[in-house]
């Protein structure tokens, strides 16, 4: 197995431990992250999926200390190479950040300097790391350029962002990112402003050059055939921590979170063409006001009296179901979807009605049938 | 659809075109250009039919739309809804039109006044036109948001009460409001979650069971397109280069660029996505404001450099015909199958 091979090989490259974040809201503070823990082994591609607001940015910011002003790390460690990133001074932080830990973002057109060339930009990143005379770097720029597709690289190197189509930015930051040759790659939804076809130009790009970089890869993305396609280990998130945690196959092949099983329902598929889709009920819960339980809890068609009260942690598959095949596949859940419940059309388990604790809203309409 | 149905469709778009100039200057704006957005696009649609309009960003979809509901005046050719030409009409004699077609936008957050209850977002279209006393407008309003499944308390909450999804809830509960035959919907789900999503298109498809409701659906997601549609249509660079019926496009594909476009889409299996081969367009698409010579794909299009690349592709602009019954490509070697259908192997799931 994937995982178990990727664990076997040794030291970490990054492992963050029961990481919390928090935001200001007003005079008080809102968890948006709670007990994040995840490993990353060098060379190995992780997806951290989730829909919006569950935290999986958070998580990524977090790690390479770009909070900003209102996040604050409420306790945990992110440890890289040795190191408490967390612990590390500014200083220091800014050695590991673009050399040893490169990121690209969401919108290539906001993390480029509009007013900068292209070139001044690129070069700006080799000569912040390393010692290189100005027209070394100039070169290795163009090298770069050349490499993502970009030809012409030294006229290119003379034009502004706004010049360059999407695509064309998204692969000068993958330029940017992997010019100091890094360990690991964080990519923030770097396709999700892209056409298709451009999305499947920069996906097999930065895929083909994380691969002869040796460097890991961590994709942060909604889109869950991205990460069925790029990854080799997925966490998911929800409402601020991972429910569910497996090698790439097996969180599709046998999701085992309702919230996983959810989502994958929601998607429409080939099968899905006469049918109605399954979509999961309600919303996500605001930042602060989730049960005291599971947040999934007043969505969840599978859920059990002590969902409402009582926080599942994220335990391996295999303690719970006693199941061998599920080495590495961790969930978050006091009822997990049993294999054969997971096909799509299934009919959703009958469980006996549980009232929801006061204050909570419960979408799964049981409230409804049970009156 | 029966036979005699198909004779009148609701809907018939001939040779539509919209062009926008481009003008350069401060003080005396002279025309440099012009944006051949949607350049000559003709198709029909049935009642109750359904038809998916995909493409990527500057393909003219989201222009085609909005001409089609006469948002955008069109440049030349019809639009007829019911067999009269809307193009032609003053803005006055439009009002009644549009009383037949209606418009969901994508951005549930921009397309609601935000000073405006829900309530009288839903009533503006029965109050402009004349419809009922202001009494029964109210219980339409409470009909309408039921339908969507909102409240009827929910009528006097303002936009920002409310989440994405049940923004865009009202938005269709507005386009409901007067009982058209067709909506057009331009990427109603693009800004939503994917649980979301699935909420707004099972309602779309409900609502389309219950009223005979025909629709475009302008999208960029092809699963989602898949899902919804009888018929698709796929736009590139202003024109359909391929029309056929849903399942018939996504087992057959016949344009090159359908054949990239599908298999650059991303499949929720890994087992699917390991074993697949995708076809990876070199570039980006061309501005419309000067699209390439004959066939516009041609600068792109893997299966001309794989024919040894036929001059007829820079010179002749191919026509959309028919190859099978229903199935509409605009290549002038879509006849070699067997290559097309070789490459198109690697595509099917």
């Amino acid at each position: 197995m994937i995982a178990v091979t990727s664990q076997q090989r040794g030291a970490e490259l990054l492992a963050i431990e029961n990481l919390a974040v928090s935001f200001a809201a007003g005079q008080s503070r809102v968890r948006v992250i709670q007990d994040v823990s995840l490993r990353v082994g060098p060379g190995m591609r992780l997806g951290i999926v989730g829909e919006s607001g569950c935290g999986k940015s958070v998580t990524s910011l977090a790690v390479m200390g770009l909070l900003g002003r209102g996040g604050k790390v409420e306790h945990g460690s992110v440890v890289f190479g040795g190191r408490d990133l967390l612990a590390l001074p500014e200083r220091q932080l800014r050695q590991v950040r673009g050399r040893e830990i490169a990121m690209i973002f969401q919108d290539p057109m906001s993390s480029l300097n509009p007013v900068l060339t292209i070139g001044e930009q690129i070069t700006e990143a080799i000569r912040a790391h390393q010692r290189a005379r100005r027209h070394d770097a100039n070169a290795r720029a163009a090298q770069l350029l050349q490499m993502v597709g970009i030809p012409a690289g030294e006229a290119a190197l003379r034009r502004y962002p706004h010049e360059f189509s999407g695509g064309m930015r998204q692969r000068v930051m993958i330029a940017t990112a992997l010019a100091l040759s890094p360990k690991l790659l964080i990519a923030d939804e770097p396709t999700t402003a892209l056409d298709v076809t451009i999305q499947a130009q920069v996906l097999e790009l930065m895929g083909r050059l994380v691969k002869d970089a040796g460097a890991a890869l961590m994709l942060v993305t909604h889109n869950l055939g991205v990460v069925a396609g790029m990854t080799e280990r997925v966490a998911v998130m929800y409402a601020g921590r991972i429910v569910e945690e497996a090698s790439t196959p097996d969180l599709f092949g046998r999701p085992a979170h309702p919230y996983t099983v959810g989502l994958l329902h929601s998607l429409p598929g080939v099968q899905t063409r006469d049918s109605d889709l399954v979509p999961i009920p309600g919303m996500v819960p605001q930042p602060g006001h989730e049960p005291a339980g599971c947040a999934f809890a007043p969505r969840c068609r599978w859920r059990l009296p002590r969902c409402w009260t009582e926080q599942p942690q994220l335990e391996g598959v295999e303690q719970i179901a006693g199941d061998q095949l599920a080495a590495g596949h961790r969930v978050a859940c006091h009822n997990p979807v049993a294999p054969e419940e997971a096909g799509p059309g299934f009919p959703i388990r009958a469980l006996p009605f549980v009232p929801p604790p006061p204050g909570i809203t419960d979408f799964t309409g049981q409230s409804e049938t049970a009156q | 659809m029966s036979a005699d149905e198909t004779e009148t469709p609701l809907l018939q778009v001939m040779n539509l075109k919209v062009h926008f100039p481009v003008r350069e200057g401060l003080a005396f704006k002279r025309t440099v250009g012009t944006v051949r957005a949607v350049d000559g696009v003709s198709f029909s649609v049935g009642r109750g039919e359904t038809l998916g309009l995909v493409g990527e960003s500057g393909s003219g979809k989201t222009t085609l739309g909005r001409a089609v509901v006469q948002l955008y005046r069109p440049t030349e050719g019809k639009v007829l809804l019911n067999g009269t030409d809307l193009a032609p009409l003053s803005a006055h004699q439009l009002v009644e039109a549009r009383r037949r077609m209606q418009m969901v936008f994508q951005d549930p957050y921009s397309s609601l006044n935000p000073r405006q209850t829900v309530g009288a977002t839903v009533a503006e279209p029965l109050v402009i036109h004349r419809v009922g006393s202001p009494e029964t407008r109210r219980r339409s309003v409470a009909d309408l948001l039921a339908l969507v499944g909102l409240r009827a308390e929910d009528a006097s909450k303002y936009p920002n009460q409310f989440s994405g999804g049940q923004r865009q809830r009202i938005g269709i509960a507005r386009a409901l409001a007067l009982r058209p035959d067709i909506i057009i919907a331009d990427e109603p789900v693009s800004a939503l979650d994917v649980s979301i999503q699935a909420q707004i298109i099972n309602l779309l498809q409900r609502l389309r069971g219950e009223y005979g409701l025909a629709l475009i659906f302008v999208a960029h997601d092809l699963a989602v397109v898949r899902h919804v549609s009888d018929r698709i249509a796929v736009m590139y660079l202003g024109v359909i280069v391929e029309m056929a019926g849903t399942e018939d496009l996504f087992e057959a594909p016949l344009h090159p660029y359908t054949v990239a476009l599908l298999s650059a889409d991303p499949v929720p299996d890994p087992a699917i996505e390991a074993r697949r081969s995708r076809i990876v367009l070199t570039g980006d698409i061309p501005s419309p404001a000067s699209p390439p010579s004959g066939c516009r794909f041609h600068t792109r299009c893997w299966l001309r450099e794989q024919l040894g690349r036929p001059e007829r592709c820079e010179q002749e602009i191919p026509g959309l015909m028919d190859v099978s019954p229903g199935h509409a490509v605009a290549c002038h070697f879509a006849e070699e199958k067997t290559t097309l259908a070789s490459a198109a192997e690697g595509v099917r799931q």
